[in-house]
């Protein structure tokens, strides 16, 4: 009879929580991903999950929805035939990566997924250096304070609010007394803004399926070179990851019937020259 | 060398000016509390003079530059009451006992823009026109009387 009783309280919220809820912000990132056309503007938008004020995980909208295709195909339940003939089932994503921040470790991993075949993470603590600036505004409906930080080649502005005291943010920022509002590099490439934020009580992803492979670890330096290899010639940076040649392989033009190299086949991605981390150190 | 003097003054003044404000934050049940906020302020100002975060133990260190008599500690976080307080302006060790409070935070959804423009092109959020308002028509006979 106790224990029924006990569990009826319970059931009845009669013994609050201790447990922080679980919140979750929404941001839209607009950015330039080439410097010499800034009319060429990219959209998208970006989960950001923080669960118990303990930690968080940060991912393009679609980079999830990928990941829940994976883990669907992973666990039996739609077959790699449906996922490459169906497009319902693509979702594309200039930002794939899973960004886990541990508010205790004060640490942040960085899952990337460029090639699925080869994965890979890093982790880092969390030692952006912010100086907080007199200005003021109000943006989204919160009053907010301005801060300034360098990270990977770029200065930016970071606009948080005291009214949601958690120390975070998008992609990797955050350590702010109060959560970011909008960031923004000085030039104005890399723009997020928060478009939604409010309790949420379904479950968070704390871990990607990874259907293929796991991922490797490596230096957040090392990431780098292999993210910028990929974005400057893709073909040879699969080469050398995966050992496959694609210099003598032939393949039909898109819309004829002619046969050409495969480097040529390709679209030309001279576009993506503006990549959100620019250097480091 | 007398600009070399003028700039050891200067950096002796700037020196001396810095402080620190150590300290560490409990609950009511003396337990230590991580990730609160503290920010420092000159009196009367919105102004973050610097600011802080607890670590595991509930720790916070400040290191904060200014000239007035006296500061304002703010310290808060999720699941307490925000608590203020006056400290001196020097280097001391200021420890502070939190009462628990849930505050709903403020939940918001920003509405979209309804038309971007991108160099020569117009974007429409169709969302932004599935409105519920239901508009009377009113025909142009109706606007004539007599």
């Amino acid at each position: 009879m106790k224990i029924i009783l006990f569990w009826a309280f319970i059931a009845c919220g009669i013994f609050p929580s201790t447990i922080p809820p679980n919140y979750r912000a929404m941001y839209r990132l607009v950015s330039h991903p080439d410097s010499t056309n800034l009319n060429r503007i990219v959209e998208e938008h970006f989960l950001l999950f923080i669960k118990e004020n303990q930690s968080s995980y940060f991912a393009s909208e679609n980079f999830l929805k990928r990941d829940s295709i994976d883990r669907l195909v992973k666990e039996g339940k739609l077959s790699v035939g449906e996922l490459i003939s169906e497009p319902k089932y693509r979702f594309k994503t200039r930002f794939s990566k899973f960004i886990i921040k541990d508010y205790l470790q004060k640490t942040v991993t960085t899952h990337e997924v460029i090639i699925s075949v080869f994965p890979w993470k890093y982790t880092e603590q969390s030692d952006l250096a912010w100086t907080i600036s007199a200005e003021q505004d109000t943006l989204s409906g919160y009053p907010c304070t301005k801060a300034i930080t360098h990270y990977a080649g770029r200065q930016y502005e970071a606009w948080f609010t005291a009214d949601i005291p958690i120390s975070d943010g998008p992609y990797i920022f955050g350590g702010l007394p109060g959560l970011i509002v909008k960031l923004n590099d000085t030039k104005n490439h890399y723009v997020f803004t928060l478009e939604q934020f409010g309790k949420y009580s379904g479950k968070i992803t704390e871990m990607l399926a990874y259907r293929k492979q796991q991922p490797v670890v490596l230096t957040h330096q090392k990431a780098f070179e292999k993210r910028e290899e990929v974005r400057k010639d893709q073909t040879t940076a699969i080469s050398n990851m995966t050992g496959i040649s694609f210099d003598n392989q032939k393949v039909k033009r898109s819309g004829s019937s002619e046969y050409v190299p495969y480097r040529e086949s390709l679209p030309d991605r001279s576009w993506d020259n503006n990549p959100l981390e620019l250097k480091l150190k | 060398m007398n600009y070399f003097c003028i700039g050891l003054l200067l950096l002796a003044n700037y020196v001396s000016a810095q402080s620190v404000i150590t300290g560490k934050i409990t609950d009511a049940k003396n337990q230590s509390v991580p990730y609160i906020n503290i920010t420092l302020h000159e009196r009367n100002t919105t102004t973050i003079l610097a600011f802080a975060i607890t670590d595991a133990a509930g720790r916070y260190s400040i290191k904060y530059t200014s000239n007035a008599d006296s500061l304002q500690l703010k310290v808060y976080g999720m699941g307490f009451a925000t608590q203020t307080k006056m400290v001196d302006n020097r280097a001391q060790e200021v420890n502070l006992q939190l009462q628990e409070k849930y505050t709903e935070l403020k939940e918001v959804v920003i509405k979209e823009t309804p038309i971007t423009r991108s160099g020569d092109t117009l974007s429409y959020s169709v969302n932004t026109f599935k409105t519920h308002v239901t508009v009377p028509l009113v025909t142009s006979s109706s606007g004539f009387q007599g």
